[in-house]
């Protein structure tokens, strides 16, 4: 159909998180806040995500209820952080998230630093090796944390 | 009734001029598209825009309200009693709502309001509420206001209506409350023929360009446990993945939840927007849960807005052709398909 393109070489995937990474906490946050500031909690994201196959997800639960159902924005970050932190070392970055929100919220600027971290850390691409465990499924000798040898 | 003209520059220092007298919404453009947002703290009206992503209806049923709060301090005399919280009533305009949005507050109106039950803030909001609209000189293409009892110029529900002329804006009021809006206005005009004939004529065009139409005429007529049964239903909401998009973009769906968050000894009772998309909505505290399964969550909806509503109201139906639903849902289920299956024979 159409001739072979060329393989890219040099491709930075993790830009935007190296600018993230240079505020400092007191930004960060507010970037996180303005963020998801416009979340209307319809959890198209969740539901959208291939990762996400709880039976119910933790913002479901009612006994015990862990988050607010409110607009209250503490409620709606600990969504989106429990998400995000519950995706690490497995979210491919495919961007359904992003793309079913109805309200544009680029959600993949948390999944992708938590990538990128599982890449540093662990030299860990999601869905690239299928007959491996995610690297926070898994104890290895070589781990970097002091803790856990 | 009043009919006054203004350069559009003008408009919005006269919507600015607005602001310190009552509490003025406006269409915002944030990022990609518009949302309605309380004009002030630096925020510029942009009337350049087909409709809000969201409706407005949240001016007047908040996603998150309030309701009543309470101490569980026993140390205190009221402990354990539920006192109303505190709202805000003070008057307000929603400047810039286009009249399918502004039609839905008459369908729900009937959810509100009715002699059976009255809901005190949400009466009291709408009455202190003046709706502006804007007439639509060019409706998106999933739009079909006009099979569903209202149309891109419709006054349904309004105070005023604005109509873009090009360089200027024509603004109509419809009731007392729109022209009492008006004269508080600055910078305008007394509209002149040629504005009022150009309005005239740009309705009738905007008319002709909205080609999405939808069947309603046998909904009522039809059996209730036949539709219930159909079986296209399988085929509807096979791939819908059960997300609040469609309901919470919806300016017609009304459902709430009540909850209570203490926090401390400190309580709130908060009513939140609940989706009948969602399997929480109806799970009981037993467990069981009446609708698991996602068609009977999808069959809901779509039976509540087209079925439901028709035969207890003898209105209807609870849609008014914004066509939000089919342009955000993420699988593309389309209400315009859901009403020829459930109008066919």
């Amino acid at each position: 159909v159409a001739d072979p393109v060329p393989e890219q070489e040099g491709v930075n995937p993790f830009k935007d998180v190296e600018v993230l990474e240079k505020k400092s906490p007191e930004e960060k946050r507010k970037f996180f806040t303005q963020l998801v500031s416009s979340c209307l909690r319809c959890y198209a994201c969740r539901n959208a995500c291939p990762l996400c196959y709880c039976p119910t997800c933790f913002v479901d639960e009612s006994r015990p209820q862990w988050v607010g159902k409110s607009t209250d924005p503490v409620d709606t970050m600990t969504f989106h952080f429990l998400r995000a932190y519950h995706c690490a070392g497995r979210c491919t970055d495919c961007g359904a998230c992003e793309r079913v929100c109805p309200v544009g919220i680029s959600m993949r600027q948390f999944t992708k630093k938590l990538n990128k971290d599982a890449f540093d850390l662990f030299g860990w691409e999601a869905g690239t090796r299928p007959d491996q465990r995610p690297p926070l499924d898994v104890y290895r000798v070589d781990d970097y944390n002091e803790f856990v040898k | 009734m009043m009919n006054k003209t203004f350069k559009k520059e003008g408009w919005a220092k006269a919507l600015e001029g607005l602001k310190d007298k009552l509490k003025v919404y406006v269409p915002v453009k944030e990022g990609d598209f518009h949302n309605f947002r309380l004009l002030g703290n630096g925020r510029k009206p942009n009337f350049e825009f087909q409709n809000t992503r969201l409706s407005p209806k949240s001016v007047v049923l908040p996603q998150s309200e309030r309701m009543f709060e309470y101490t569980l301090d026993e140390s205190k005399e009221d402990a354990h009693v539920v006192k109303e919280a505190l709202k805000d009533f003070s008057s307000q305009a929603i400047v810039g709502i286009r009249p399918c949005d502004a039609f839905s507050f008459e369908l729900v109106r009937i959810n509100f309001d009715n002699p059976q039950f009255r809901d005190p803030w949400w009466i009291r909001r709408m009455e202190s509420t003046t709706l502006v609209g804007f007439g639509c000189n060019d409706p998106c293409a999933s739009c079909f206001c006009t099979s569903v009892g209202n149309g891109p110029f419709s006054e349904k529900g309004l105070d005023a209506l604005m109509v873009d002329l090009g360089d200027r804006f024509l603004v109509k009021s419809l009731t007392p409350k729109g022209k009492a809006f008006l004269e508080q206005t600055e910078f305008g005009a007394e509209a002149d023929d040629a504005a009022l004939k150009r309005a005239a004529s740009l309705s009738g065009e905007a008319e002709k360009k909205i080609t999405s139409k939808v069947p309603t005429e046998q909904l009522r007529g039809k059996v209730v446990n036949e539709l219930f049964s159909a079986p296209f239903w399988e085929r509807v909401s096979f791939a819908c993945i059960n997300c609040g998009t469609c309901t919470f973009l919806c300016p017609t769906c009304w459902c709430f939840d009540i909850q209570d968050e203490v926090y401390r000894k400190e309580g709130d009772r908060i009513r939140n927007w609940d989706a009948c998309m969602f399997p929480l909505f109806t799970l009981h505290g037993s467990g069981h849960n009446p609708r698991d399964k996602k068609l009977q969550r999808v069959r809901q909806r779509f039976m509540h807005k087209l079925k439901y509503y028709v035969d207890k109201y003898g209105n209807g139906p609870a849609c008014v052709g914004c066509g939000r639903c089919v342009q955000f849902c993420p699988v593309n289920i389309d209400i315009r398909k859901v009403f020829e299956l459930m109008n066919g024979k």
